[in-house]
Protein backbone atom coordinates (compact mmCIF):
# COMPACT_ATOMS: atom_id res chain seq x y z
CA UNK A 1 0.00 0.00 0.00
CA UNK A 2 1.31 3.43 -0.82
CA UNK A 3 0.74 5.64 2.15
CA UNK A 4 0.52 9.40 2.15
CA UNK A 5 1.20 9.34 5.89
CA UNK A 6 4.45 10.70 7.27
CA UNK A 7 5.82 7.73 9.19
CA UNK A 8 8.86 8.00 11.47
CA UNK A 9 11.04 5.01 10.69
CA UNK A 10 9.09 4.07 7.53
CA UNK A 11 12.27 2.81 5.88
CA UNK A 12 12.92 0.21 8.58
CA UNK A 13 9.56 -1.55 8.60
CA UNK A 14 6.98 -3.06 6.23
CA UNK A 15 3.46 -1.76 6.68
CA UNK A 16 0.40 -3.64 5.42
CA UNK A 17 -2.86 -2.05 6.51
CA UNK A 18 -2.10 -1.16 10.09
CA UNK A 19 0.16 -4.20 10.67
CA UNK A 20 3.89 -3.59 11.02
CA UNK A 21 6.70 -6.07 10.45
CA UNK A 22 10.37 -5.33 11.05
CA UNK A 23 13.07 -5.39 8.38
CA UNK A 24 16.14 -6.86 10.07
CA UNK A 25 19.59 -8.13 9.16
CA UNK A 26 21.05 -11.49 10.15
CA UNK A 27 24.81 -12.05 10.05
CA UNK A 28 25.70 -15.30 8.25
CA UNK A 29 29.00 -15.53 10.13
CA UNK A 30 28.16 -14.82 13.80
CA UNK A 31 24.34 -15.07 13.72
CA UNK A 32 23.81 -11.60 15.23
CA UNK A 33 20.52 -9.90 14.40
CA UNK A 34 20.22 -6.18 13.74
CA UNK A 35 17.45 -3.62 13.57
CA UNK A 36 17.38 -1.38 11.63
CA UNK A 37 18.81 -3.43 8.76
CA UNK A 38 22.47 -2.80 7.99
CA UNK A 39 25.05 -3.71 5.38
CA UNK A 40 27.71 -4.87 7.81
CA UNK A 41 27.52 -6.88 11.01
CA UNK A 42 28.56 -4.54 13.82
CA UNK A 43 29.60 -7.45 16.05
CA UNK A 44 32.06 -9.37 13.87
CA UNK A 45 32.49 -6.79 11.11
CA UNK A 46 31.47 -9.31 8.46
CA UNK A 47 29.62 -8.30 5.30
CA UNK A 48 27.98 -11.71 4.65
CA UNK A 49 24.53 -10.69 5.84
CA UNK A 50 20.94 -11.49 4.85
CA UNK A 51 17.84 -9.39 5.12
CA UNK A 52 14.82 -10.83 6.92
CA UNK A 53 11.31 -9.72 7.85
CA UNK A 54 9.81 -10.59 11.23
CA UNK A 55 6.31 -10.10 12.57
CA UNK A 56 5.64 -7.24 14.94
CA UNK A 57 4.56 -9.48 17.82
CA UNK A 58 6.67 -9.05 20.92
CA UNK A 59 6.85 -8.55 24.67
CA UNK A 60 7.33 -5.37 26.68
CA UNK A 61 10.67 -5.23 28.50
CA UNK A 62 10.08 -1.87 30.22
CA UNK A 63 7.95 1.25 29.81
CA UNK A 64 7.56 4.81 30.99
CA UNK A 65 5.17 7.68 30.62
CA UNK A 66 7.08 10.80 29.62
CA UNK A 67 5.83 14.07 31.11
CA UNK A 68 8.74 16.29 30.11
CA UNK A 69 9.73 15.21 26.65
CA UNK A 70 11.20 16.41 23.42
CA UNK A 71 10.38 16.87 19.79
CA UNK A 72 6.98 16.74 18.21
CA UNK A 73 5.26 14.55 20.80
CA UNK A 74 2.54 16.05 22.99
CA UNK A 75 3.00 15.06 26.64
CA UNK A 76 2.22 12.83 28.32
CA UNK A 77 3.30 10.06 25.94
CA UNK A 78 4.39 6.52 26.71
CA UNK A 79 7.40 4.63 25.41
CA UNK A 80 8.29 0.96 25.70
CA UNK A 81 11.26 -1.20 24.96
CA UNK A 82 9.81 -4.21 23.16
CA UNK A 83 11.51 -7.56 22.48
CA UNK A 84 10.52 -9.00 19.11
CA UNK A 85 12.25 -12.38 18.69
CA UNK A 86 15.88 -11.45 19.48
CA UNK A 87 15.46 -7.77 18.57
CA UNK A 88 15.01 -5.02 21.18
CA UNK A 89 13.45 -1.79 19.91
CA UNK A 90 11.89 1.37 21.27
CA UNK A 91 8.31 2.20 20.34
CA UNK A 92 5.51 4.49 21.39
CA UNK A 93 2.57 2.78 23.03
CA UNK A 94 -1.06 3.63 22.37
CA UNK A 95 -1.94 3.75 26.05
CA UNK A 96 -0.55 6.70 28.00
CA UNK A 97 -0.14 4.49 31.08
CA UNK A 98 3.16 2.59 31.15
CA UNK A 99 2.75 -1.06 30.10
CA UNK A 100 4.01 -3.60 32.63
CA UNK A 101 7.10 -5.70 31.88
CA UNK A 102 6.04 -8.93 30.22
CA UNK A 103 2.95 -7.50 28.51
CA UNK A 104 2.43 -9.19 25.10
CA UNK A 105 2.16 -6.53 22.39
CA UNK A 106 1.88 -6.17 18.66
CA UNK A 107 3.29 -3.30 16.62
CA UNK A 108 0.73 -1.41 14.60
CA UNK A 109 0.74 1.83 12.67
CA UNK A 110 -0.38 4.70 14.89
CA UNK A 111 -0.30 8.47 15.20
CA UNK A 112 2.40 9.59 17.65
CA UNK A 113 2.68 13.35 17.32
CA UNK A 114 2.60 16.35 15.04
CA UNK A 115 4.85 19.09 13.76
CA UNK A 116 4.19 22.25 11.77
CA UNK A 117 3.44 20.19 8.66
CA UNK A 118 0.92 17.89 10.28
CA UNK A 119 0.51 14.49 11.93
CA UNK A 120 3.42 12.10 12.46
CA UNK A 121 2.93 8.34 12.53
CA UNK A 122 5.11 5.43 13.54
CA UNK A 123 5.00 1.87 14.79
CA UNK A 124 3.14 1.72 18.09
CA UNK A 125 3.00 -1.11 20.65
CA UNK A 126 -0.52 -2.26 21.55
CA UNK A 127 -1.36 -5.04 24.04
CA UNK A 128 -2.55 -8.29 22.39
CA UNK A 129 -4.17 -11.53 23.40
CA UNK A 130 -3.39 -14.59 21.29
CA UNK A 131 -2.06 -12.47 18.48
CA UNK A 132 -5.11 -10.23 18.30
CA UNK A 133 -5.07 -6.57 19.20
CA UNK A 134 -6.73 -6.25 22.60
CA UNK B 1 54.28 2.94 33.40
CA UNK B 2 55.23 5.63 35.89
CA UNK B 3 53.37 6.50 39.05
CA UNK B 4 50.95 9.37 38.49
CA UNK B 5 49.74 11.83 41.12
CA UNK B 6 47.21 14.58 41.49
CA UNK B 7 48.85 17.61 43.09
CA UNK B 8 46.00 20.08 43.13
CA UNK B 9 42.29 20.56 42.50
CA UNK B 10 40.03 23.55 41.91
CA UNK B 11 36.36 24.10 41.14
CA UNK B 12 34.17 26.92 39.91
CA UNK B 13 31.09 26.33 42.08
CA UNK B 14 28.26 24.53 40.29
CA UNK B 15 24.90 26.17 39.78
CA UNK B 16 23.48 28.75 37.43
CA UNK B 17 26.06 31.13 35.95
CA UNK B 18 24.08 32.61 33.10
CA UNK B 19 26.50 35.44 32.43
CA UNK B 20 29.53 33.18 31.99
CA UNK B 21 30.47 31.04 29.00
CA UNK B 22 32.03 27.59 29.31
CA UNK B 23 35.38 29.29 28.57
CA UNK B 24 34.84 31.79 31.42
CA UNK B 25 34.01 29.00 33.87
CA UNK B 26 36.98 26.90 32.76
CA UNK B 27 39.28 29.92 33.04
CA UNK B 28 38.10 30.47 36.60
CA UNK B 29 38.79 26.84 37.62
CA UNK B 30 42.21 26.69 35.93
CA UNK B 31 43.24 30.03 37.44
CA UNK B 32 42.28 28.78 40.89
CA UNK B 33 44.29 25.59 40.22
CA UNK B 34 47.46 27.47 39.27
CA UNK B 35 47.05 29.77 42.28
CA UNK B 36 46.50 26.95 44.77
CA UNK B 37 49.48 24.96 43.44
CA UNK B 38 51.67 28.07 42.97
CA UNK B 39 52.91 26.93 39.58
CA UNK B 40 53.39 28.90 36.41
CA UNK B 41 52.01 28.05 32.98
CA UNK B 42 55.42 27.05 31.56
CA UNK B 43 55.51 24.02 33.86
CA UNK B 44 52.49 22.52 32.08
CA UNK B 45 53.50 20.18 29.25
CA UNK B 46 50.03 19.36 27.94
CA UNK B 47 46.38 20.25 28.57
CA UNK B 48 43.10 18.39 28.16
CA UNK B 49 39.63 19.91 28.33
CA UNK B 50 36.44 17.86 28.64
CA UNK B 51 33.23 19.43 27.38
CA UNK B 52 30.15 18.29 25.50
CA UNK B 53 28.57 21.58 24.50
CA UNK B 54 31.43 24.09 24.78
CA UNK B 55 32.39 24.17 21.12
CA UNK B 56 35.55 24.01 19.07
CA UNK B 57 38.99 24.71 20.55
CA UNK B 58 37.68 25.21 24.07
CA UNK B 59 40.99 23.99 25.54
CA UNK B 60 42.84 26.77 23.71
CA UNK B 61 40.25 29.40 24.61
CA UNK B 62 40.74 28.64 28.30
CA UNK B 63 44.40 27.74 28.60
CA UNK B 64 45.84 30.52 26.47
CA UNK B 65 44.30 33.05 28.88
CA UNK B 66 46.47 31.73 31.71
CA UNK B 67 49.63 31.54 29.57
CA UNK B 68 49.49 27.88 28.52
CA UNK B 69 50.04 28.75 24.91
CA UNK B 70 52.09 26.84 22.38
CA UNK B 71 51.93 23.52 24.21
CA UNK B 72 49.75 20.69 22.86
CA UNK B 73 46.18 21.01 24.13
CA UNK B 74 43.07 19.01 23.29
CA UNK B 75 39.30 19.31 23.69
CA UNK B 76 37.71 15.95 24.44
CA UNK B 77 34.05 15.04 23.90
CA UNK B 78 32.64 11.86 25.44
CA UNK B 79 29.22 13.02 26.72
CA UNK B 80 29.00 12.71 30.53
CA UNK B 81 32.42 11.06 30.56
CA UNK B 82 34.11 14.00 28.76
CA UNK B 83 35.91 15.38 31.83
CA UNK B 84 36.99 11.96 33.07
CA UNK B 85 38.21 11.15 29.55
CA UNK B 86 40.31 14.33 29.60
CA UNK B 87 41.79 13.19 32.92
CA UNK B 88 42.43 9.71 31.50
CA UNK B 89 44.44 11.23 28.64
CA UNK B 90 46.41 13.37 31.11
CA UNK B 91 47.11 10.23 33.13
CA UNK B 92 48.29 8.43 29.96
CA UNK B 93 50.63 11.31 29.09
CA UNK B 94 52.28 11.33 32.52
CA UNK B 95 52.27 7.54 33.02
CA UNK B 96 54.00 7.02 29.66
CA UNK B 97 56.66 9.64 30.36
CA UNK B 98 55.55 11.82 27.46
CA UNK B 99 54.77 14.59 29.97
CA UNK B 100 55.73 15.43 33.55
CA UNK B 101 52.86 17.81 34.19
CA UNK B 102 49.39 17.96 32.67
CA UNK B 103 46.30 19.96 33.42
CA UNK B 104 42.93 18.26 32.99
CA UNK B 105 39.74 20.24 33.32
CA UNK B 106 36.07 20.05 32.44
CA UNK B 107 33.72 22.95 31.85
CA UNK B 108 30.15 23.44 30.72
CA UNK B 109 27.45 26.04 30.57
CA UNK B 110 24.01 24.47 30.25
CA UNK B 111 21.96 27.55 31.21
CA UNK B 112 21.83 28.46 27.56
CA UNK B 113 19.56 25.47 26.90
CA UNK B 114 16.88 26.65 29.33
CA UNK B 115 14.95 24.01 31.28
CA UNK B 116 13.87 20.49 30.47
CA UNK B 117 15.81 17.50 29.24
CA UNK B 118 19.14 18.13 27.53
CA UNK B 119 19.23 17.88 23.75
CA UNK B 120 20.68 14.57 22.61
CA UNK B 121 22.46 13.76 19.41
CA UNK B 122 20.40 13.66 16.22
CA UNK B 123 20.03 10.91 13.59
CA UNK B 124 19.28 8.31 16.24
CA UNK B 125 16.31 5.96 15.89
CA UNK B 126 15.30 6.29 19.54
CA UNK B 127 15.78 10.03 19.89
CA UNK B 128 13.67 10.67 16.79
CA UNK B 129 10.85 8.82 18.58
CA UNK B 130 11.06 11.13 21.59
CA UNK B 131 13.48 9.32 23.90
CA UNK B 132 15.09 11.63 26.44
CA UNK B 133 17.61 10.62 29.12
CA UNK B 134 15.05 10.72 31.97
CA UNK B 135 12.85 8.31 29.97
CA UNK B 136 15.75 5.92 29.37
CA UNK B 137 16.53 5.80 33.10
CA UNK B 138 12.82 5.63 33.94
CA UNK B 139 12.48 2.41 31.97
CA UNK B 140 15.53 0.97 33.73
CA UNK B 141 13.86 1.99 36.99
CA UNK B 142 10.55 0.33 36.13
CA UNK B 143 12.33 -2.91 35.26
CA UNK B 144 14.62 -2.84 38.32
CA UNK B 145 11.65 -2.27 40.62
CA UNK B 146 9.79 -5.06 38.82
CA UNK B 147 12.68 -7.54 39.04
CA UNK B 148 14.07 -6.85 42.52
CA UNK B 149 11.20 -5.55 44.63
CA UNK B 150 12.52 -2.07 45.27
CA UNK B 151 9.89 0.66 45.42
CA UNK B 152 9.54 4.30 44.46
CA UNK B 153 10.24 5.08 48.11
CA UNK B 154 13.68 3.48 47.65
CA UNK B 155 14.37 5.83 44.75
CA UNK B 156 13.35 8.72 46.96
CA UNK B 157 15.81 7.63 49.67
CA UNK B 158 18.68 8.10 47.19
CA UNK B 159 17.60 11.69 46.58
CA UNK B 160 17.23 12.36 50.31
CA UNK B 161 20.71 10.97 51.11
CA UNK B 162 22.52 12.81 48.33
CA UNK B 163 20.72 16.09 48.95
CA UNK B 164 21.65 15.75 52.64
CA UNK B 165 25.30 15.21 51.66
CA UNK B 166 25.28 18.14 49.27
CA UNK B 167 23.69 20.48 51.81
CA UNK B 168 27.17 20.76 53.37
CA UNK B 169 29.00 21.31 50.06
CA UNK B 170 29.69 24.96 49.19
CA UNK B 171 30.35 23.92 45.57
CA UNK B 172 26.97 22.20 45.11
CA UNK B 173 24.16 23.51 42.93
CA UNK B 174 21.57 22.54 45.58
CA UNK B 175 22.66 23.08 49.19
CA UNK B 176 19.43 22.17 50.94
CA UNK B 177 18.06 18.90 52.23
CA UNK B 178 14.78 17.56 50.87
CA UNK B 179 12.05 15.54 52.59
CA UNK B 180 10.32 12.44 51.25
CA UNK B 181 7.18 14.54 50.81
CA UNK B 182 9.01 17.10 48.70
CA UNK B 183 10.46 14.40 46.45
CA UNK B 184 7.22 12.46 46.10
CA UNK B 185 5.23 15.60 45.36
CA UNK B 186 7.67 17.08 42.86
CA UNK B 187 6.40 17.11 39.29
CA UNK B 188 6.50 13.87 37.32
CA UNK B 189 9.23 13.74 34.65
CA UNK B 190 9.11 10.16 33.33
CA UNK B 191 7.30 7.59 35.49
CA UNK B 192 8.40 6.53 38.06
CA UNK B 193 10.94 9.41 38.14
CA UNK B 194 9.95 12.80 39.50
CA UNK B 195 11.85 16.06 39.28
CA UNK B 196 13.73 15.49 42.54
CA UNK B 197 14.83 12.06 41.30
CA UNK B 198 16.72 13.88 38.51
CA UNK B 199 19.95 15.88 38.63
CA UNK B 200 19.78 19.53 37.62
CA UNK B 201 21.35 20.92 34.45
CA UNK B 202 24.14 23.06 35.87
CA UNK B 203 26.96 25.36 34.89
CA UNK B 204 30.40 24.82 36.37
CA UNK B 205 34.01 23.82 35.89
CA UNK B 206 36.67 21.76 37.64
CA UNK B 207 40.41 21.29 37.13
CA UNK B 208 43.16 19.02 38.44
CA UNK B 209 46.95 19.03 38.15
CA UNK B 210 48.37 15.65 37.09
CA UNK B 211 52.08 15.04 37.52
CA UNK B 212 54.97 12.63 37.98
CA UNK B 213 56.37 11.66 41.40
CA UNK B 214 59.43 13.88 41.03
CA UNK B 215 57.40 16.91 40.04
CA UNK B 216 54.82 16.27 42.77
CA UNK B 217 57.63 16.38 45.36
CA UNK B 218 58.96 19.60 43.84
CA UNK B 219 55.56 21.30 43.90
CA UNK B 220 55.10 20.24 47.50
CA UNK B 221 51.30 20.34 47.69
CA UNK B 222 49.29 17.44 49.19
CA UNK B 223 49.02 14.63 46.64
CA UNK B 224 46.97 11.54 45.91
CA UNK B 225 48.00 8.71 43.61
CA UNK B 226 45.99 7.61 40.58
CA UNK B 227 45.96 3.83 40.94
CA UNK B 228 43.63 3.20 38.03
CA UNK B 229 42.32 5.21 35.09
CA UNK B 230 40.02 3.33 32.72
CA UNK B 231 37.66 4.43 29.93
CA UNK B 232 35.37 2.06 28.02
CA UNK B 233 32.78 2.54 25.28
CA UNK B 234 29.40 0.86 25.16
CA UNK B 235 29.07 -2.51 23.43
CA UNK B 236 26.78 -1.96 20.46
CA UNK B 237 24.04 -4.43 19.64
CA UNK B 238 20.28 -4.31 18.99
CA UNK B 239 19.31 -7.56 20.74
CA UNK B 240 18.06 -8.37 24.23
CA UNK B 241 19.79 -6.31 26.92
CA UNK B 242 19.46 -6.56 30.70
CA UNK B 243 18.85 -2.91 31.49
CA UNK B 244 19.10 -3.52 35.25
CA UNK B 245 22.78 -4.42 34.83
CA UNK B 246 24.87 -1.61 33.28
CA UNK B 247 27.46 -3.79 31.59
CA UNK B 248 29.56 -0.76 30.64
CA UNK B 249 30.03 0.16 34.32
CA UNK B 250 30.79 -3.44 35.29
CA UNK B 251 33.45 -3.81 32.56
CA UNK B 252 35.08 -0.46 33.31
CA UNK B 253 35.14 -1.08 37.05
CA UNK B 254 36.51 -4.59 36.69
CA UNK B 255 39.43 -3.30 34.63
CA UNK B 256 40.03 -0.49 37.16
CA UNK B 257 40.02 -2.84 40.17
CA UNK B 258 42.53 -5.06 38.39
CA UNK B 259 44.79 -2.15 37.46
CA UNK B 260 44.70 -0.77 41.01
CA UNK B 261 44.94 -4.08 42.85
CA UNK B 262 41.93 -2.91 44.86
CA UNK B 263 38.69 -4.72 45.72
CA UNK B 264 35.28 -3.08 46.10
CA UNK B 265 35.46 -3.84 49.84
CA UNK B 266 38.63 -1.69 50.11
CA UNK B 267 36.80 1.50 49.08
CA UNK B 268 36.14 4.20 51.67
CA UNK B 269 34.18 6.37 49.27
CA UNK B 270 32.68 6.36 45.80
CA UNK B 271 31.61 9.38 43.74
CA UNK B 272 28.96 7.75 41.53
CA UNK B 273 27.13 8.95 38.42
CA UNK B 274 23.69 9.44 40.00
CA UNK B 275 22.20 11.45 37.14
CA UNK B 276 18.90 9.92 38.28
CA UNK B 277 18.18 8.26 41.62
CA UNK B 278 17.77 4.83 39.98
CA UNK B 279 21.32 5.19 38.66
CA UNK B 280 22.76 4.85 42.16
CA UNK B 281 21.09 1.46 42.57
CA UNK B 282 22.13 0.19 39.14
CA UNK B 283 25.72 1.40 39.27
CA UNK B 284 26.36 0.55 42.93
CA UNK B 285 25.55 -3.05 42.05
CA UNK B 286 27.67 -2.99 38.88
CA UNK B 287 30.57 -1.42 40.81
CA UNK B 288 30.36 -4.32 43.29
CA UNK B 289 29.64 -2.24 46.41
CA UNK B 290 26.18 -3.83 46.79
CA UNK B 291 24.92 -7.30 45.94
CA UNK B 292 22.77 -7.71 42.84
CA UNK B 293 19.28 -6.35 43.48
CA UNK B 294 20.22 -5.25 47.01
CA UNK B 295 21.51 -1.67 46.61
CA UNK B 296 18.20 -0.27 47.87
CA UNK B 297 18.65 -2.31 51.06
CA UNK B 298 22.17 -0.92 51.53
CA UNK B 299 20.83 2.62 51.23
CA UNK B 300 17.93 1.97 53.59
CA UNK B 301 20.38 0.55 56.15
CA UNK B 302 22.65 3.60 55.96
CA UNK B 303 25.56 1.67 54.44
CA UNK B 304 26.14 4.40 51.82
CA UNK B 305 25.98 7.30 54.29
CA UNK B 306 29.04 9.47 54.88
CA UNK B 307 29.84 7.44 58.03
CA UNK B 308 28.56 4.15 56.58
CA UNK B 309 30.28 1.06 55.18
CA UNK B 310 31.24 2.94 51.99
CA UNK B 311 30.30 6.59 51.54
CA UNK B 312 28.53 6.99 48.20
CA UNK B 313 28.65 10.51 46.77
CA UNK B 314 29.57 12.25 50.06
CA UNK B 315 29.83 15.50 48.04
CA UNK B 316 26.15 15.26 47.13
CA UNK B 317 26.45 13.49 43.81
CA UNK B 318 24.95 14.79 40.61
CA UNK B 319 21.54 14.98 42.31
CA UNK B 320 22.78 17.73 44.60
CA UNK B 321 26.05 19.04 43.18
CA UNK B 322 24.54 19.31 39.72
CA UNK B 323 25.67 18.07 36.34
CA UNK B 324 27.56 20.40 34.03
CA UNK B 325 28.11 17.45 31.72
CA UNK B 326 31.79 17.77 30.83
CA UNK B 327 32.83 19.00 34.29
CA UNK B 328 31.33 16.17 36.32
CA UNK B 329 34.09 13.60 35.83
CA UNK B 330 36.71 16.11 36.99
CA UNK B 331 34.80 17.52 39.97
CA UNK B 332 34.34 13.99 41.30
CA UNK B 333 38.13 13.65 41.31
CA UNK B 334 38.53 17.07 42.96
CA UNK B 335 36.13 16.05 45.73
CA UNK B 336 37.96 12.74 46.18
CA UNK B 337 41.34 14.54 46.23
CA UNK B 338 40.10 16.70 49.12
CA UNK B 339 38.73 13.63 50.91
CA UNK B 340 41.97 11.65 50.63
CA UNK B 341 44.14 14.61 51.67
CA UNK B 342 41.93 15.39 54.67
CA UNK B 343 40.78 18.73 53.26
CA UNK B 344 37.08 17.94 52.78
CA UNK B 345 35.89 19.92 55.79
CA UNK B 346 32.24 19.22 56.65
CA UNK B 347 32.14 16.63 53.86
CA UNK B 348 35.04 14.62 55.30
CA UNK B 349 34.64 10.83 55.30
CA UNK B 350 36.44 9.60 58.43
CA UNK B 351 39.91 8.13 57.69
CA UNK B 352 39.32 8.03 53.93
CA UNK B 353 42.28 6.52 52.07
CA UNK B 354 40.81 4.78 48.98
CA UNK B 355 38.26 6.39 46.66
CA UNK B 356 36.63 5.56 43.33
CA UNK B 357 35.02 7.95 40.83
CA UNK B 358 32.54 6.81 38.19
CA UNK B 359 30.86 8.58 35.29
CA UNK B 360 28.89 7.06 32.46
CA UNK B 361 26.74 8.66 29.85
CA UNK B 362 25.71 9.38 26.38
CA UNK B 363 22.29 8.41 25.08
CA UNK B 364 22.59 6.66 21.73
CA UNK B 365 20.66 3.56 20.74
CA UNK B 366 22.16 0.10 20.94
CA UNK B 367 24.46 0.65 23.96
CA UNK B 368 24.10 0.98 27.74
CA UNK B 369 25.85 4.32 27.46
CA UNK B 370 28.31 5.82 25.01
CA UNK B 371 31.26 6.08 27.39
CA UNK B 372 32.16 5.23 30.97
CA UNK B 373 35.20 6.16 33.06
CA UNK B 374 36.41 4.90 36.43
CA UNK B 375 39.33 6.28 38.44
CA UNK B 376 40.68 4.80 41.66
CA UNK B 377 42.70 7.13 43.89
CA UNK B 378 44.62 6.44 47.08
CA UNK B 379 46.13 8.71 49.70
CA UNK B 380 49.66 7.39 49.08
Amino acid sequence: MTSPLRVIGADRVDIEGDQVSLLITRCLDCASSWFPAREQCSRCGGTRVDGDRISGQGTVYASTTVHIGAGAFPTPYALSYVDVEDIRLLAHTRSVRPLAPGTPVVLVLGEVGADGTGALWSYVAVPRTDGEVA
Amino acid sequence: MREVHIAGAAVHPFGKSRGKTAADLGYDAVTRLLTTTSIGPDLIDVGYCGSSYGGSLLAQRVLQRVGVSGQPVYTVENACASGASALHLAWQAVASGAADCAVAFGTENLSGFGGGALPLTTNDIEIELGLVMPAAYAMRAQRHLHDFGATEADLTMVSIKNRRNGAANPRAHFQAEVSADQVENSRPVADPLRLLHCCPNSDGAAAVLVCSSDLAREIGTPTVRIRASVVRSGRFHTSYRDMTWPDITARTAEAAYEMAGVRPSDLDLVELHDAFSIAELLHAEALGIAARGKAHRAIADGEFDRDGRVAVSPSGGLLSRGHPVGATGVVQVCETYWQLTGQAGRLQVPAASVGLTHVTGGGIYGVDNGACAVHILTSD
